[in-house]
C-alpha cells in the first residue's frame, strides 16, 4: 500500500504492514524533520517498530535530520524492531561516519538488503 | 575572599633562609625517586628537585607563609566549595577579551554559589579543544593574558589543567626532538620501526581512542614511529627520562605561582608506558602522583591536586592512595552515567547500592562529584555496576535524545563504547516529550541535586548551569562529537536570557544558584561529613549527612521518578541521636515545616521534588 505523506516524504507498507518503508526528499533538513519524527510516531502507534529509511532520492541531512533518524530507536528496539537505511550517498555517509551513528544504525547499499536483513532477524 | 596576588613576589627572594627539606620528606621523595629511575639516578636527580622546591620558597611573601601557617589540612575542602568547570572563552562578544567577560559574568552572577573557577586549558594549543599545548608557560592570547587570570583569581580559587601526559606536535618541545636537538632526544617515546612493538604487545594497550598509537614523523634522523594516545597531534611525554618529570614539575610550581590553588592532572592513568602491560595505573604512573603530592605538601600545602581517570570506579579510587599521599581529589566518574541511568529508568536502586559503598576516604581528600563536563558521559566506570542490557538502554537512550557516542578499542581491537556525547540537559530531557517545560526543569535540577548532596565537592559544568542543550550542528562542522556541549555563547544573548524570566536558561541558573547558595551555608555539607544511604524506596535516593558527634543530621530526598511518592522514615534507620529527635522539621530548601510522629516522619514527594530535611533540634 503506497502512501504519499505530504509531497516530501515517500512511505511504503511492506511485509503485512510490519515495515515502513520512508523515502525523504533530497535534503533531510531542519525543515522536513519534524515530520519525520511524525512518521516515525505514526507507525509506532499502529504498533509498527521497523522501519527501512530509503535515501535513493536524499543527497543531504544536517543535524535536525539526523536527530529525527534516531527519535525512535530505543522504542524500535525495545519492541524488536529497527530503523535501518539504505542507498547513501557519500555526503551522508560522511555525516554519519563522523557522528559515528554509522556504528548505531545498520546500513545496507540497497532496499532488497534491507527487507532481506528484516526477514532473517 | 583573600587577594591572592600578593602570595608571590616578582622576583625570587634569595635574601631570605633557603627552604629546608626535613629528612622524612626527602627520604620519602628519594624512594619515590627509586622506584621510577633506580636507586642511583635517585641521589643524583633529587638536588634538582631540591632546587625547584627552594625556588618555589623564594618566591612566596610573608603574607602567604603567614597564611600557611595558620592552615588546616582537614579545611582544604569544606561545604563552601562548589567549582564551575568552564572554558576561559565559552562566553564571547566582538572585540572583548574573553577572561574578562568570564571575570564579568563570574563577579556578577556567581558569587554566592561557586568558589572556584576551573578554566579548561587556556594555553596556546594546535587541537582538541586546548588539550593539545604548545606552550604550557602562557596563556593563549586569543583568551587573554596572566593578568586577567589572577584577576579571576581575587574573585575565586582557580583551577588549572596540568595536561601533563602529552603534548601538540606544533610545540617547541616536539619541534626540538625533530630538529635532534640533544636535550630533547629521550622527552618522547620513539619507535624507529613499527614491528618493534610485537601484536600481542599492542593488543595490551588499554586506550581511549580508536585512533593509531604510533604516528608517524619524519625527524632528522630519518622517520620515526611517535607513542600517541589520544591523537596523532597529541604526542605522549616520556617519563622514564627524569628530566620529563622535573621538567613538569617546574611547571606545575609555576601554575601555583601563577594562581592556581587545585591542579587538574589530565589524563594522568596514561602517565607511563611498559612495554608487555596495559599501560594504565602502572605502579610508576602512581609513584609520580605521590611524588608530586609530596611536593606539593611540602612547599605549597594549601594547593590541591585532582586526578582525571575516566576508569571503573574501584581503578579510579586508587589515585586517592592512602588517603593523604596521592590526589586529594578524583572525579567520581561513576556518578555521572549512573545518575543519568536513574533518572531515565526512574529507578533509583543502582544508584543507591552503589551510594552504600561510597567511603569518607580522609580528612584532606574527597569526591569529585560532577556529572557533566566539557567531555562526554563515560560508560567504562559503570561496567561492573551496570549490565550489557542496561549499558544498551543508556547508550539507546542518549542517542534518541539527540547525543552521539564516542568508542574505544578494546582489546580484539574492535570498537567498545567509551562516551555518550550529550548535553546533561538533553540526557535528562526528550526534546520531543509530550511534557511541561516545569517536569523537565524539575526533572534536570532533581539529577543534578544528587551529586550536591553526596559526600564531596560538587563540580558544574557551565552548559548545565544553562541548562543548554545538544550543538549538534556543531558536531558535523567540527567534526568533533564532543562539540555537541561545548556552544560557544554571546555574551550579550546570555545576559538577556538571564535577565528574561520566561525560559529555561534563566530559570535553571536561577534555581541552581539559589540550591548551591543554601548548601554552602550549611556545615553538614562539609565534605568530611559522613553520609548515611536511605534505602527509602526504589523511586527516592535518600541519604542522611550525621555529624561526628551524631548530634547533628540533614536528610537529602530526590524524587527521581515522575509520580509523587509516599515514603516512611523511620526513627531507628536514621543515625541521627534519637534523643535528639523533635518532632518537628524543616525543609531548608522550601523553608517548610513538617511534623513527624514519635517513630516515624511521612513525606509526600511531587515528580522530581528535591528535599533537605533537618530536625529542629539540628537548627
Amino acid at each position: 500500500m503506497e502512501n504519499k505523506t505530504e509531497s516530501l516524504f515517500h512511505t511504503n507498507s511492506i511485509m503485512e504492514g510490519n515495515v515502513l518503508v520512508i523515502q525523504p526528499p533530497p535534503r533531510l533538513d531542519a525543515s522536513v524533520s519534524q515530520k519525520l519524527k511524525e512518521i516515525f510516531s505514526s507507525g509506532i502507534n499502529h504498533e509498527t517498530y521497523n522501519f527501512i529509511v530509503d535515501f535513493a532520492h536524499t543527497d543531504f541531512i544536517d543535524s535536525s535530520g539526523l536527530g529525527a533518524l534516531v527519535s525512535k530507536i530505543s522504542v524500535c528496539r525495545t519492541n524488536n524492531g529497527d530503523i535501518i537505511l539504505t542507498s547513501i550517498s557519500s555526503q551522508i555517509k560522511e555525516v554519519f561516519r563522523i557522528t559515528h551513528l554509522d556504528k548505531i544504525l545498520k546500513c545496507f547499499d540497497n532496499l532488497d538488503e534491507a527487507i532481506e536483513s528484516i526477514k532473517n532477524t | 575572599m583573600i587577594d591572592k596576588s600578593v602570595f608571590f613576589l616578582e622576583e625570587a627572594d634569595y635574601t631570605k633562609e633557603l627552604f629546608q627539606i626535613d629528612k622524612h620528606t626527602k627520604s620519602v621523595i628519594l624512594s619515590y625517586l627509586e622506584i621510577l629511575y633506580g636507586q642511583k639516578e635517585s641521589v643524583k636527580y633529587f638536588p634538582e628537585i631540591e632546587r625547584l622546591i627552594r625556588v618555589h620558597h623564594a618566591y612566596k611573601s610573608n603574607e602567604l607563609l603567614n597564611l600557611e601557617k595558620k592552615f588546616i589540612k582537614p579545611q582544604i575542602f569544606t561545604e563552601k566549595d562548589a567549582i564551575l568547570i568552564t572554558y576561559g572563552d565559552i562566553i564571547k562578544n566582538d572585540n572583548e577579551n574573553p577572561l574578562e567577560i568570564l571575570k564579568d559574568f563570574a563577579f556578577d552572577y556567581l558569587k554566592d554559589a561557586f568558589s572556584t573557577i576551573h578554566i579548561l586549558p587556556f594555553y596556546p594549543y594546535s587541537s582538541d579543544k586546548g588539550f593539545a599545548i604548545k606552550d604550557f608557560e602562557e596563556v593563549n592570547p586569543d583568551l587573554g593574558s596572566w593578568d586577567d587570570i589572577l584577576s579571576i583569581g581575587k574573585g575565586f580559587k582557580l583551577m588549572f589543567d596540568g595536561v601533563i601526559n602529552h603534548i601538540s606536535s606544533k610545540s617547541r618541545w616536539f619541534q626540538e626532538f625533530l630538529n635532534g636537538t640533544h636535550s630533547y632526544k629521550d622527552f618522547f617515546i620513539v619507535f624507529s620501526t613499527k614491528d618493534m612493538v610485537s601484536e600481542d604487545f599492542l593488543k595490551l594497550i588499554v586506550r581511549p581512542r580508536t585512533s593509531e598509537l604510533f604516528t608517524q614523523f619524519y625527524a632528522i634522523d630519518g622517520l620515526k614511529h611517535v607513542w600517541t594516545t589520544f591523537s596523532s597531534d597529541q604526542i605522549d611525554l616520556n617519563y622514564k627520562n627524569p628530566n620529563v618529570l622535573l621538567k613538569m614539575l617546574d611547571i606545575l610550581l609555576f601554575y601555583i605561582r601563577k594562581g592556581a590553588d587545585i591542579i587538574r592532572l589530565d589524563a594522568v592513568t596514561y602517565l607511563w608506558e611498559e612495554i608487555g602491560t596495559n599501560c594504565i595505573h602502572l605502579k610508576q604512573t602512581h609513584t609520580i602522583v605521590k611524588l608530586l603530592r609530596t611536593v606539593i605538601d611540602t612547599i605549597a600545602p594549601m594547593v590541591a591536586l585532582i586526578t582525571e581517570t575516566n576508569v571503573p570506579h574501584k581503578e579510579n579510587i586508587n589515585y586517592f592512595g592512602n588517603g593523604y599521599d596521592e590526589a586529594h581529589m578524583v572525579y567520581n566518574f561513576t556518578l555521572p552515567p549512573l545518575v543519568l541511568y536513574t533518572i531515565l529508568k526512574g529507578n533509583a536502586t543502582k544508584l543507591t547500592n552503589w551510594a552504600k559503598g561510597l567511603r569518607k576516604i580522609s580528612d584532606s581528600a574527597t569526591y569529585f562529584n560532577f556529572l557533566s563536563s566539557h567531555d562526554g558521559i563515560g560508560i567504562t566506570p559503570v561496567e561492573n555496576i551496570l549490565d550489557n542490557n542496561e549499558i544498551s538502554f543508556l547508550i539507546l537512550k542518549a542517542v534518541e535524545h539527540g547525543g552521539f557516542i564516542s568508542y574505544k578499542k578494546d582489546q580484539e581491537g574492535k570498537d567498545k563504547v567509551y562516551e555518550l556525547n550529550i548535553s546533561w540537559y538533553s540526557a535528562i530531557n526528550n526534546e520531543d516529550a509530550d511534557e511541561d517545560e516545569k517536569l523537565q526543569t524539575n526533572r534536570f535540577i532533581a539529577s543534578r541535586a544528587i551529586a550536591l548532596v553526596l559526600m564531596g565537592v560538587p563540580g558544574i559544568y557551565i552548559h548545565s548551569l544553562l541548562a543548554t542543550k545538544n550543538d549538534a550542528e556543531a558536531v558535523i562542522l567540527e567534526k568533533q562529537t564532543r562539540s555537541i556541549n561545548r556552544k560557544i555563547i554571546n555574551k550579550h544573548l546570555l545576559m538577556d536570557l538571564l535577565k528574561n524570566k520566561k525560559n529555561t536558561t534563566s530559570k535553571v541558573f536561577k534555581e541552581f544558584i539559589r540550591i548551591l547558595t543554601i548548601r554552602n551555608s550549611e556545615k553538614l555539607f562539609h565534605p568530611n561529613v559522613e553520609q548515611n544511604i536511605l534505602d527509602l524506596s526504589e523511586s527516592i535516593f535518600a541519604l542522611e549527612r550525621i555529624s561526628n558527634d551524631r548530634s547533628k543530621s540533614i536528610i537529602c530526598l530526590t524524587n527521581i521518578s515522575n509520580a509523587t511518592i509516599d515514603v516512611d522514615i523511620y526513627k531507628n534507620n536514621l543515625s541521627l541521636c534519637s534523643k535528639d529527635w523533635s518532632n518537628k522539621w524543616i525543609d531548608i530548601l522550601s523553608k517548610r515545616t513538617l511534623k513527624s510522629q514519635t517513630e516515624k516522619l511521612n513525606l509526600k514527594l511531587k515528580p522530581y521534588e528535591i528535599i533537605w530535611l533537618k530536625n529542629t533540634t539540628c537548627i
